[in-house]
């Protein structure tokens, strides 16, 4: 189902849909930069400027799974005194949260995550909790970044399909398209009209010129099993690595975390944290260490969004959205070692 | 600076056998970018650039560098600070290393100004705190941060939890800082890392200030110098006493 709105009325039906919901969208931050954060706690005056600037594809930076795996979140606290007293298990939500401003990677990498968390015997209740209310809205890049390489790994427009709602910009107003029940009951407003005919052309072209982007030379290797083992690149690649983790936790896919415990005035907790295989102290037992050296957490960090995700899910674990390109301090660019690993064959 | 200058250092260097590497810089993924280059051969010289990309302090390299025999380091003067202080620290032998200096002309970012009252500080570090990811993205990146296990990342003891939120990166934040006292040579790489934008330079600088007027002292100046935070008189200043 699709509808139009027009640019005047967007910010009048995006702040109607907040009354059901909690907003997550992008917005600019004080120094420019665009992230993901609750709407409702933002001014009312920078709704419109700041969801205007931000349905461009300027919302990259702050990946969308800190609302589904936050920074830090609590698995359970008890007493210390009292430990006949049940744990207490806090679970997420009560208002149903609203997504905005997802682009066609972020879409996909949700759908990373939800194999990581949910599929098998062991779906993660946390992360359940979070998911289950959710509700996606996304929109069309409209220009490709320099570091962007979502159609080298996958098809951008079928990812659009996993949202609840796409929104396209046509110059003149946005073309709103439902794909789900929850997505059309969004588009239930007096704010949003049927669309003409010209303008469900522009919709498409929007679509087409995102399929379009040029694939990476590297793209053709990922079908085959490519990664070796004992690739002299990793170590090539490594050398600049500083393992700060940048490429990791600002990745929307990557799903590592740690578990610590904690005491606090009687109160034991136990909660997760990010954690990423770049740094020495991933998955490090008493006695043993199994990635020692950077080439083998470099070799890890591909190997499994390019190797074992496929194998485990068949989804690549990477979406392309060049986060971990853009970010890097170092630009150790992972489209370059791509290219360059030798095809296993 | 003129690069032909610099490749001819560099090619010099490595000709001689003075050195097995240089670690410089090349063009990167992208016009706008440079990255970190490691040339082990004269003929790959000419794959060093210098220009407005080229901002990594690379002596974050030397002490992995310099274990596979003589490296030399094209610096800036805030780098070359830091190369003389892993020499001063005994985590780099002086023989090993060299430095192929370079003017600096960093385009540096403003500043926040931090206010005056303590308690309005207070309240600009933990807004800012509350931002961090405690990726450590800001360690990994500095010099001064060369110890094979950093305080943060023990477990027994263990000073403060891997928790997003102000108060237990403030404990981070403010050890990591003290630990710079008299090695930040203010190449603010801690803070162009960050990802998420916070000035943690500013901290390690403000630090550097209270070591020049207590102990007048400046980091990474004098390689024979005894480092500041390895040395104890009984004429040491008390900075308590000095209302810090
Ligand atoms: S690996 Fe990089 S490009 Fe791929 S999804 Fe993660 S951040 Fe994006
Ligand atoms: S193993 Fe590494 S690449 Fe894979 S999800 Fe974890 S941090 Fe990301
Ligand atoms: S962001 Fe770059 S330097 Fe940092 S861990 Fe990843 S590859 Fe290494
Ligand atoms: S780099 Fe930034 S976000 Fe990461 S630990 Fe340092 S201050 Fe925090
Ligand atoms: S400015 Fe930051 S990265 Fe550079 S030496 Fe000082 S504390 Fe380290």
């Amino acid at each position: 189902m699709d509808k139009i709105v027009t640019k005047d009325n967007m910010a009048a039906w995006l702040r109607s849909l907040r009354e059901k919901y909690e907003m997550i969208g992008p917005v600019k931050r004080p120094d420019g930069a665009p992230e993901f954060r609750d709407i409702d706690m933002m001014p009312p005056g920078i709704i419109p400027g700041g969801i205007e600037v931000a349905l461009d594809n300027a919302a990259w930076l702050m990946p969308p799974k800190d609302y589904l795996l936050p920074p830090t979140e609590t698995l359970f606290t008890y007493d210390e005194k009292d430990q006949a007293e049940p744990l207490k298990v806090p679970l997420a939500g009560d208002k149903p949260r609203l997504l905005l401003g997802l682009r066609a990677c972020d879409a996909r990498a949700i759908r990373v995550l939800d194999h990581v968390y949910l599929d098998g015997a062991f779906a993660d209740p946390y992360y359940a909790a979070r998911r289950k209310g959710m509700v996606m809205v996304g929109n069309v890049c409209d220009e490709a970044r320099w570091s962007c390489f979502c159609t080298s790994v996958g098809e951008p427009v079928e990812w659009l399909k996993d949202l609840d709602a796409v929104i396209t910009d046509i110059g003149a107003g946005f073309v709103v398209t439902a794909n789900t029940p929850v997505g059309e009951s969004l588009l239930d407003s007096s704010y949003l009209s049927d669309p003409s005919d010209q303008q469900m052309n522009l919709k498409v072209a929007a679509w087409d010129k995102l399929a379009a982007i040029p694939k990476r030379p590297f793209a053709d290797k990922l079908a085959k099993d490519f990664l070796a083992w004992d690739d002299p690149i990793w170590e090539k690649y490594a050398r600049k690595c500083l393992g700060c983790g940048i490429c990791s936790y600002l990745c929307p896919s990557c799903s590592c975390f740690d578990i610590q415990d904690e005491r606090v005035a009687g109160q034991i907790e136990r909660f997760r944290c990010r954690d990423t295989c770049q740094t020495c102290y991933f998955t490090l037992m008493p006695s043993h260490n199994p990635r020692p050296e950077k080439k083998m957490r470099m070799r890890q960090r591909l190997s499994h969004k390019f190797k074992y995700q496929p194998e485990q899910f068949d989804i690549i674990g990477c979406t392309g959205c060049g986060r971990c390109v853009e970010l890097c301090p170092v630009n150790l660019d992972i489209r370059q070692a791509l290219a360059e690993v030798t095809p296993n064959e | 600076m003129d690069i032909q200058e610099i490749r001819n250092k560099a090619k010099r260097l490595l000709e001689s056998g003075e050195v097995k590497v240089v670690v410089g810089y090349e063009r990167g993924s992208t016009e706008s970018k440079s990255t970190p280059a490691f040339i082990e051969s004269p003929d790959d010289v000419d794959r060093l650039i210098w220009d407005a990309t080229c901002v990594n302090n690379l002596a974050a390299y030397a002490i992995q560098e310099a274990k596979n025999g003589g490296v030399a380091i094209i610096a800036r003067d805030c780098d070359a600070r830091s190369i003389v202080m892993l020499v001063q620290e005994h985590q780099l032998d002086k023989d090993a290393v060299r430095v192929i200096e370079v003017p600096d002309e960093t385009q540096w970012a403003d500043d926040p100004a931090l206010p005056e009252s303590l308690e309005e500080r207070r309240a600009f570090w933990a807004k800012e705190f509350e931002k961090c990811t405690r990726c450590y993205a800001c360690r990994q990146a500095c010099p001064g941060c060369f110890c094979n296990t950093c305080f943060i990342d023990r477990i027994v003891p263990r000073w403060a939890a891997k928790r997003a939120g102000a108060s237990d990166a403030w404990m981070f934040h403010v050890t990591r800082a003290m630990h710079q006292a008299g090695r930040c040579g203010d190449c603010r790489e801690c803070s162009r890392v960050c990802p998420v934008g916070i000035p943690v330079h500013l901290l390690a600088r403000e630090i550097e200030t209270f070591v020049g007027e207590l102990f007048d002292y400046k980091a990474g100046m004098d390689m024979d110098a005894d480092p500041v935070l390895g040395t104890f008189t009984p004429e040491d200043p008390d900075p308590n006493e000095h209302g810090g």
